[in-house]
């Protein structure tokens, strides 16, 4: 079976269903290929989760074993993990309290860190010499002023000088930003077609 | 343009980025300090609409882990994606390998943190670099929100950071957050660049040229628009 492990049967594992798939969007003969190829996918997928949760238990298995640093963390780890999985299959109710009233409130409070970091961005880019960081500076408090409730009150050159930064060189340098990346896509995924790049196998 | 630079009639020299430049400079400087370093992919796996830039990004962490094996540098990774286990652990165990370093490699360097979930994923990663303060955070791939509160974390527990995705939303974060940003396409120019073939570097020559048909496309569509032709619209409707 060593054969399976060659580059090549690799590759093709890759380059095969892509081109199925990209061959279907353009001239949509081979839908059914594409389809057969997506359940496929989907199916491996699902496989692959089971990796995960066995690196999952033999990380955490390691930790208490080895009575590493923090290791009581990795208890309550493991007993929501089994908990809510024998919840999610024999107590619905269960199962619904700790999605509604532990996971989301949790999750709630960690999208808060999204504003903290925000003025860490702003202050550490405030305190840069980088002329293009300092460029962003400038757009970020134009943007700042130009979304302010009483802006108008504080001054009626905001609204138009605003508009035109967001219709005009925001929208040009995104635009611009936008076909470079696609571009870059293309070159990649021929790259791949071809064999050249291969990185996605590992080392 | 990929097969003139493989037979040899015209390998294109590319402008170094200096996130490559300093790649080894920021391994160099976790081993002088005798800590790890934190390597992220993004939220984008293998198998969804982000795959090429988790593609480039891994082409990028294989030279990072081969310079991580030859400083003896631990790395971490922590998964978002099951189906990148098995390749992230290659990948590492095969750098400490080519590094010289083979018993450096620990299955412990890879951690789950749940198939797509970003918060799962914020959390670990913000209490890994808030404990263990590694030396550098490098981030690449497709980055969503968790750019903003990783790069935030890895600035606050003062890593040196490299940074790079083609997502449009997150261009200035990584600009302002980062020491070495790689924006827009400069991830997948950096993918290409640090192998150094000849087919790699062509690649980028071709991307090069399509750039400028472009530019003259656009010229020529607004130059017609203007003159009140519907031609070139209709063209491109196509």
């Amino acid at each position: 079976m060593s054969w399976l492990r060659r580059r090549e049967v690799c590759i093709a594992l890759y380059v095969i269903p892509a081109l199925i798939i990209l061959i279907n969007h353009f001239t949509g003969q081979l839908s059914a290929a594409q389809s057969e190829v997506i359940l496929w996918a989907s199916i491996l997928a699902t496989f692959a989760i089971f990796l995960g949760v066995i690196n999952m238990f033999q990380h955490h298995i390691t930790v208490l074993t080895r009575k590493r640093p923090r290791w009581p963390y990795s208890i309550i780890l493991l007993a929501a993990f089994i908990s809510t999985f024998i919840f999610n299959y024999t107590y619905p109710t269960g199962y619904d309290f700790i999605i509604n009233n532990l996971l989301s409130s949790l999750q709630m409070a960690l999208l808060a860190y999204v504003g903290f970091y925000s003025y860490t961005l702003f202050f550490r880019a405030s305190g840069t010499k980088n002329p293009h960081v300092l460029m962003l500076l400038i757009a970020m408090l134009l943007g700042l002023f130009y979304n302010l409730p009483m802006r108008d009150a504080i001054w009626t050159g905001w609204a138009p000088i605003g508009t035109w930064v967001k219709d005009v060189p925001n929208t040009g340098g995104m635009n611009a930003l936008l076909i470079g990346v696609a571009l870059g896509t293309i070159t990649l995924f021929i790259r791949t077609i071809l064999g050249y790049e291969e990185s996605y196998l590992g080392g | 343009m990929i097969d003139r630079a493989r037979r040899g009639i015209e390998v294109p020299k590319v402008r170094k980025l200096a996130a490559l430049q300093a790649l080894r400079e920021v391994v160099g400087r976790a081993a002088e300090q005798n800590k790890s370093i934190h390597i992220s992919t993004g939220i984008g796996g293998l198998s969804d609409e982000w795959a090429p830039m988790t593609i480039a990004a891994m082409a990028i962490f294989r030279r990072v882990t081969e310079y991580a094996g030859e400083f003896g540098v631990p790395i971490k990774y922590y998964c978002i994606r099951a189906h990148m286990i098995p390749a992230m652990e290659d990948m590492i165990q095969s750098g400490y390998v080519k590094g010289g370093r083979p018993e450096m490699y620990s299955s412990e360097m890879i951690e789950f943190v749940g198939d797509g979930q970003q918060r799962a994923y914020m959390a670990a990663v913000m209490g890994y670099l808030s404990r263990e303060r590694p030396a550098a955070n490098i981030m690449l791939g497709a980055g969503f929100y968790e750019t903003y509160i990783v790069l935030g974390a890895g600035a606050v527990a003062g890593c040196l950071q490299i940074a790079g995705t083609p997502r449009l939303y997150y261009q200035g974060t990584i600009v302002a957050l980062s020491d070495y940003p790689l924006i827009g396409q400069e991830l997948y120019a950096a993918a290409a660049e640090i192998t150094g073939n000849p087919p790699d570097l062509g690649s980028l020559a071709g991307q090069d040229y399509s750039i400028i048909i472009c530019l003259i496309l656009m010229i020529v569509t607004a130059l017609l628009a203007t003159a009140g032709t519907t031609l070139w619209s209709k063209l491109l409707a196509w």
